[in-house]
């Protein structure tokens, strides 16, 4: 291992666009003048490519399921949290238990 | 920004996260529901957040490590694991082998760094770990992965000429 430890650190925000002004000019001099950075930059750079192949992109389908069952599930949050504003507001005291099972039992069976 | 926005701007990245720690593609899907779900609940609160993708992978951590302890059945990175994330071309192996020998929170920190491009600070506040904490393991993380890419590309030139 011949690359300098601080080297990795710079040659990555170099290729990361990372860099503080300061840095980014003493790297680039590194660049022209030290060999030794030039092999951390080209190691990184080919670390770099290597890594880019782990990137997954979600497939389409699920893409669209996932979004419609969000909405979904916003959509009765939303409808849950203004009718028990309502009924919690409208219904006398004594329903309001009755309303707590309903809402367990159906509301929580839709969700399945 | 708004949700649907959001969604499509950053479920790529969250998904990849995901896929990445884990093997079961029905659990990564609930766990990028649950996350979007959180972040619907809380967006306001995105709006005034630097990097919303940190933010996400931030949550998508933390619903990770939720499933994980419930589950009691911590998968560690295998090469399947690797393999589902990423397809199971031949040149994705090189890649593979070289991760296989991190610790789990090492690969997780070399996957922020150079697959998502998250900063030191985000990884840490993703992590909830010091921010030092996680440049000394990249540090390591990298010696290993340099060893590594000067061994194999060694090896590689050796069998191309065989």
């Amino acid at each position: 291992m011949t690359y300098r430890e601080d080297y990795a650190d710079l040659a990555w925000g170099l290729l990361h666009g990372s860099l503080a002004e300061g840095e980014k000019r003493l790297a680039l001099q590194l660049v022209a003048s030290d060999p030794e950075f030039g092999e951390a930059l080209k190691l990184e750079i080919a670390l770099a490519k290597e890594l880019e192949q782990l990137k997954a992109s979600m497939p389409p389908a699920a893409k669209r399921q996932v979004y419609s069952a969000l909405q979904g599930t916003v959509a009765q949050e939303m409808f849950k949290a203004v009718l028990g504003s309502v009924l919690q507001t409208t219904l006398p005291r004594l329903a309001w238990p009755v309303w707590q099972i309903f809402e367990r039992s159906v509301l929580v069976g839709e969700q399945l | 920004m708004d949700f649907a926005a959001l969604y499509s701007e950053y479920v790529d990245a969250v998904y990849g996260y995901l896929a990445f720690r884990l093997r079961d593609k029905e659990v990564v899907e609930d766990l990028v529901q649950e996350t979007f779900l959180a972040a619907h609940q809380r967006l306001d609160r995105l709006q005034e957040v630097a990097s919303p993708k940190a933010w996400l992978l931030a949550v998508a951590h933390n619903k990770l490590v939720d499933y994980l302890r419930r589950q009691q059945e911590h998968l560690p990175l295998q090469e399947e694991n690797l393999a589902a994330a990423a397809g199971t071309a031949p040149s994705r192996l090189f890649i593979q082998e070289a991760l296989a020998q991190l610790a789990e929170l090492e690969r997780t920190i070399v996957y922020g760094l150079y697959v998502e491009g998250l900063t030191y600070r985000e990884l840490a506040e993703m992590l909830g770990l010091p921010e030092g904490t996680v440049k000394s393991k990249a540090h390591y993380a990298r010696k290993r992965l340099y060893y590594w890419l000067q061994e194999g590309s060694s090896h590689d030139l050796q069998r191309r000429l065989c």
